[in-house]
C-alpha cells in the first residue's frame, strides 16, 4: 500500500523476520486478531491495541485514551507522548458525551483547525502536525478514542483511519466486556457469599472474593482443599476428604452440588456452618473448564434453629409431662388402693422422663426402714430392697431423710458418691434418681427410677420429679387415709360381730341358769349341789360380762383421754407372784416364773398393773388352746425393768405384731379359730404402758410359733430395789 | 313326757364351747328325757358322730378349733345317716339368722334363748328327723 510505503517502520530490510508483519497484510491483522484473543485485562487489549495502531502506515506515535466512570477521556495507553502534553490534552474529546454515533475526525493540519485552537502551543511544541481521532464504541456508548498523531500534515489518509476504525472494532467489545467483567468481579468482591472459581485441570483459584476469604480464613493457599488454616467437617463429624470438596467434585465429575452443608473448624477452634454450592462450567465443546463455588455462612441461622428446635423440644415435653400430671390428678378422685397408686404415679414418671424401671417405697409405722409399696419392671433382685433402714447411706434414705431429690447421672458419679453399693447395682443401670414423697412437710417415703442410659438431669426434670412426687405423696396419703377407714370400718363390723358373740354367751348361760333354777324350783326343793353348781355358773358369767364391761368402759375413758393413775411403788415381783397363783388351777398350762429380781420395785398404779399381768397370763393361756408352758421372766436394765410373758400357742402371722394393739385390734389367725376376745385388752394394757412412760410390744416367730409380749417400765426416782417395803 | 314315753331315749348331741350354757342344756335335756353328749367343739363333735348317732345336732357357730358352719360341711358330707340328722343352730352371733342360712338347719335359735322354746324347737326337729 502506499502509505505503507511511507512507514519507517516498513523500511526495515525484508527477509527480517523478527520485525513484524506490517498490518496491512492478512498476517499482520491476524497477530492482533489473536493478540486481543489472549488479552484478559483492559490493559492487555489497550497494549495490543497501541501495537496495532503503530503498525499503520505513518504512524510513529499513537494513544488510546478510554472514559473513566465520570466519563473523562484519560489516556490508556501511548507511544512517544510527552507527560506534559497528556497532562494538558487530556479531557479533551471532539465529540460530545452523548454522541449517539461519534465519526472518526482526521485533522490534517493542527494549525488550521479552530477546535485545536485552545492546545496549539501545545500540540506545535510535541512536534505534531497532523492528528485522527478514532471513536471506540461498543452498544451505542462511547468508550474512549483511539489517536494517531503525525509529525507532517495530511499524513492520514481514509485508508489509516479505516484500519484503525477496524482495530476499534475489534476492541471496543472487547472493552465492554472487560469493563462489564470488572464490574461484576467488583459486585463479587461485596457479595455476601464467599465464591470461588478454580481453573480445570490446574485446579487455580481464579476468583476468590472477599466473603470467602473472611469465611475460609485469608488462606494464600491456591486450592481450597489445600487450605490448612481449618478442618472442614460434615455435620456428623467426619472431616472431609480432599476429594469430598463440592468445588473438588464439580471440578473433578462436573458434579452441581446444591447448599451442602459443611462446618469449618478454624485452626483458632471457631466452628462456622456454612452451605456451598458447586457448578461446573463448561468450554463450548462441553469439557469442564472451571468450576465455581458459593459459601454461605448459615452459623447463625443453624445456631437460632437449634435454639427454636430445643424451645419447642421443652415445650413438647412440658406439655406432655403437664398432661401426664393431669392424668395422675385425675386419678386422684379414683379409689385406688396406696399401692395400686403408687405403681401408677412411678409408670408415669418412668414414662415422662424415659427411665427403665422404677419403685416406690413408703416410710415404715415405726419410722425406721423404707419399706417397697409398688414396683416397675424390676426382676427378682428387687427382693433385697424390700425394706431398707432409714439411716443407711444409700441415695433413697439420703433424699427421703433429706427431703431432697438425690440424682446420680452416671455409674462413676455413683463410685464416688456410694462407693459401697456401686458393685451391687445392675450392670445396666447407668443413672438413678430418688425423689422424696412430701406431704404436709412430712417425708412418707421416696420414688427411685433407674435408667438405662447415663442422664444429664436438666432443671425441668428435676421439677418434674418434684411435681410427680407432690401428687404421689398426696395421692398415697389419701389412699392410707382411706385404708385406714375402711380397716376401721372392717374392725368396727369385726368388733360388733365379736362383742355380740362375746356379751350373749354369758348372758345366754346366765339367763338359761336362772330359768333352768326357776324349773326345778316349781317342781320341789332344789339339789344342794346343783344349786351351788349353778350360782357358781352365774357369777362366773357376771364376772365376765363385768370384766368385758370393764374394757368397754376402759376404752371409752382412753379414747377420752381420762385413765387416772394412782402413782405409787410397786414390787413387780410380788404382784407377778400373786397373779400367776390366783390362776394355778388351769390344769393346761404350767406357769415357769424366772423372778431374780427380789424385790422389783416400779412406782405405778398398782390397780392397773396387776391389770396388765393378768392380761397377759390370760392371753398366754388362751392363745394357746392345746396348752403348754408359759414363761415369765423379769430382768432389769439401767433404765426399767422387762417383764416377758411367753407362750408357745398359735403366734401371730408376720404382719400383726402392731395390729394386736389396735382398739378392736385381733391376730387374724386368732379369730380365724374363733379364740374368744373382744380385741381390747392388749389396747388397753399398751396404753396403761405408755401412761407409766413404759412400752408394752409382742414378738412372734410366726403362726403357731407362739408370742412373746414384753412390758418394759422406767424405774422412776426413788423407787429402787432395796426401796420402801 | 313325750321323749320319755319312748323306749329308747332320744339322742342329742350338743356341740357348745360355753361352759355354762353347756352345763344348764345338759341338765335341761337329761332332765326332760334325753340322751346327751356335749362336745366343746365341731371336731369334738365329729368325732362323737363317728360312734354314737344322734337324732338331733344343737349347734353353736363360733367356736375353736372347728366351727359350726366347718362342722356342718363335713357333717354333710358323711356317707351314712349321719349326713341326715337334722341341727338346730344356737348362736349368739351378730346377725346369726342370716349367717346360718347357708348351713340348711331344721331352725336357728339365737342367744339368750327362752328353754321352753328351745325344747320345742327341739321337739320339732325330732319329729322331722329319719328315725321320727
Amino acid at each position: 500500500m502506499r502509505d505503507a510505503m511511507r512507514n519507517p517502520a516498513a523500511a526495515d530490510p525484508p527477509g527480517d523476520q523478527a520485525a513484524p508483519a506490517p498490518l496491512v497484510s492478512l498476517s499482520g491483522l491476524r497477530e492482533v486478531v489473536e493478540a486481543f484473543g489472549r488479552a484478559q485485562a483492559l490493559e492487555d487489549f489497550s497494549r495490543s491495541a497501541l501495537d496495532a495502531l503503530l503498525r499503520l502506515p505513518g504512524v510513529e506515535r499513537a494513544a488510546i485514551l478510554l472514559r473513566d466512570p465520570q466519563g473523562v477521556m484519560r489516556f490508556s495507553a501511548w507511544h512517544h507522548l510527552s507527560d506534559a502534553y497528556r497532562n494538558a490534552t487530556e479531557g479533551f474529546s471532539p465529540w460530545a458525551a452523548d454522541d449517539p454515533a461519534p465519526q472518526p475526525l482526521v485533522v490534517p493540519d493542527v494549525d488550521a483547525e479552530p477546535r485545536l485552537a485552545a492546545h496549539h502551543a501545545t500540540i506545535r511544541a510535541e512536534g505534531i502536525r497532523s492528528l485522527a481521532f478514532v471513536p471506540l464504541v461498543a452498544a451505542n456508548e462511547l468508550l474512549g478514542r483511539f489517536m494517531l498523531y503525525g509529525s507532517e500534515p495530511g499524513t492520514f489518509g481514509e485508508a489509516e483511519v479505516m484500519l484503525a476504525e477496524l482495530i476499534a472494532g475489534y476492541m471496543a467489545p472487547a472493552i465492554d466486556r472487560a469493563r462489564v467483567e470488572a464490574r461484576r468481579i467488583a459486585l463479587l468482591e461485596k457479595l455476601p457469599t464467599g465464591v470461588l472459581v478454580a481453573e480445570v485441570p490446574s485446579g487455580r483459584i481464579t476468583i476468590r472474593n472477599e466473603a470467602a476469604d473472611r469465611l475460609l480464613g485469608a488462606s494464600p493457599a491456591g486450592s481450597l482443599t489445600a487450605a490448612s488454616s481449618f478442618q472442614a467437617l460434615h455435620p456428623d463429624g467426619r472431616p472431609y476428604m480432599p476429594e469430598e470438596w463440592p468445588l473438588a467434585r464439580a471440578s473433578a465429575l462436573g458434579e452441581v452440588v446444591v447448599d451442602e452443608e459443611l462446618v469449618l473448624r478454624r485452626a483458632d477452634g471457631e466452628r462456622r456452618t456454612l452451605l456451598v454450592s458447586a457448578a461446573p462450567v463448561h468450554d463450548p465443546t462441553g469439557r469442564v473448564m472451571a468450576a465455581a463455588a458459593t459459601f454461605h455462612d448459615v452459623t447463625e441461622l443453624r445456631e437460632a434453629e437449634a435454639q427454636q428446635r430445643a424451645q419447642a423440644r421443652v415445650l413438647a415435653q412440658l406439655v406432655e409431662r403437664t398432661a401426664r400430671l393431669q392424668a395422675l390428678t385425675a386419678r386422684l378422685s379414683q379409689s385406688l388402693s396406696a399401692a395400686e397408686w403408687a405403681e401408677a404415679a412411678v409408670r408415669e414418671a418412668m414414662a415422662a422422663l424415659g427411665a427403665a424401671r422404677g419403685l416406690v417405697q413408703l416410710v415404715s409405722t415405726d419410722g425406721a426402714a423404707l419399706e417397697t409399696i409398688a414396683v416397675a419392671d424390676y426382676g427378682e433382685e428387687i427382693e433385697r430392697w424390700a425394706r431398707i433402714p432409714l439411716d443407711a447411706s444409700l441415695p433413697g434414705p439420703d433424699a427421703v431423710r433429706a427431703r431432697d431429690l438425690v440424682c446420680i447421672g452416671n455409674r462413676a458419679e455413683l463410685a464416688a458418691r456410694y462407693p459401697t453399693v456401686a458393685h451391687a447395682t445392675r450392670p445396666d443401670t447407668q443413672a438413678w434418681a430418688c425423689i422424696p414423697l412430701v406431704a404436709d412437710e412430712r417425708a412418707i417415703g421416696g420414688m427411685t427410677l433407674t435408667f438405662a442410659e447415663p442422664q444429664d438431669f436438666t432443671t425441668d426434670d428435676r421439677a418434674f420429679m418434684l411435681a410427680v412426687a407432690r401428687q404421689c405423696a398426696q395421692a398415697l396419703v389419701r389412699a392410707q387415709l382411706y385404708e385406714d377407714s375402711q380397716r376401721a370400718i372392717r374392725a368396727r363390723d369385726e368388733f360388733l360381730s365379736i362383742a355380740s358373740h362375746e356379751l350373749r354367751n354369758p348372758v345366754a348361760g346366765i339367763a338359761a341358769t336362772a330359768q333352768l333354777l326357776r324349773r326345778l324350783q316349781q317342781r320341789g326343793p332344789v339339789d344342794p349341789t346343783r344349786l351351788d353348781r349353778y350360782v357358781g355358773l352365774i357369777e362366773h358369767g357376771s364376772k365376765r360380762l363385768a370384766s368385758l364391761t370393764d374394757d368397754l368402759l376402759d376404752v371409752a375413758r382412753l379414747q377420752r383421754g381420762e385413765l387416772p393413775l394412782r402413782l405409787q411403788p410397786v414390787d413387780l415381783t410380788a404382784l407377778v407372784r400373786l397373779t400367776a397363783s390366783l390362776q394355778d388351777d388351769d390344769p393346761l398350762h404350767d406357769v415357769l416364773v424366772d423372778l431374780t429380781l427380789e424385790p422389783c420395785w416400779v412406782v405405778a398404779d398398782p390397780d392397773r398393773l396387776g391389770q396388765i399381768v393378768t392380761n397377759l397370763l390370760d392371753n398366754a393361756r388362751k392363745y394357746s388352746p392345746a396348752g403348754g408352758p408359759i414363761h415369765i421372766r423379769l430382768a432389769a436394765d439401767a433404765g426399767g425393768v422387762t417383764l416377758e410373758v411367753r407362750d408357745g400357742g398359735v403366734g401371730l402371722p408376720p404382719d400383726e405384731t402392731e395390729r394386736i394393739f389396735e382398739p378392736f385390734g385381733r391376730a387374724s389367725n386368732a379369730a380365724r379359730q374363733n379364740i374368744p376376745g373382744l380385741g381390747l385388752g392388749l389396747y388397753i394394757c399398751r396404753r396403761i404402758a405408755e401412761q407409766h412412760g413404759g412400752q408394752l410390744t409382742a414378738a412372734s416367730a410366726g403362726e403357731g410359733q407362739g408370742t412373746t409380749v414384753t412390758l418394759w417400765l422406767p424405774r422412776e426416782q426413788g423407787a429402787t430395789d432395796d426401796g420402801r417395803g | 313326757m313325750m321323749a320319755g314315753d319312748e323306749t329308747v331315749r332320744p339322742r342329742v348331741l350338743l356341740i357348745e364351747d360355753d361352759e355354762a350354757i353347756g352345763q344348764v342344756l345338759m341338765d335341761l335335756l337329761a332332765d326332760e328325757g334325753f340322751a346327751v353328749r356335749w362336745a366343746r367343739h365341731g371336731r369334738e363333735g365329729l368325732d362323737v358322730l363317728a360312734r354314737w348317732l344322734p337324732r338331733v345336732i344343737l349347734l353353736d357357730l363360733m367356736m375353736p378349733v372347728m366351727d359350726g358352719w366347718a362342722f356342718r360341711a363335713a357333717q354333710r358330707a358323711l356317707a351314712g345317716p349321719e349326713a341326715q340328722v337334722p341341727v338346730v343352730v344356737l348362736s349368739g352371733a351378730h346377725e346369726a339368722r342370716a349367717r346360718a342360712a347357708s348351713l340348711d338347719a331344721a331352725a336357728v335359735v339365737t342367744k339368750p334363748f327362752d328353754l321352753d322354746d328351745l325344747l320345742a324347737t327341739v321337739h320339732a326337729a325330732l319329729a322331722v328327723s329319719p328315725k321320727a
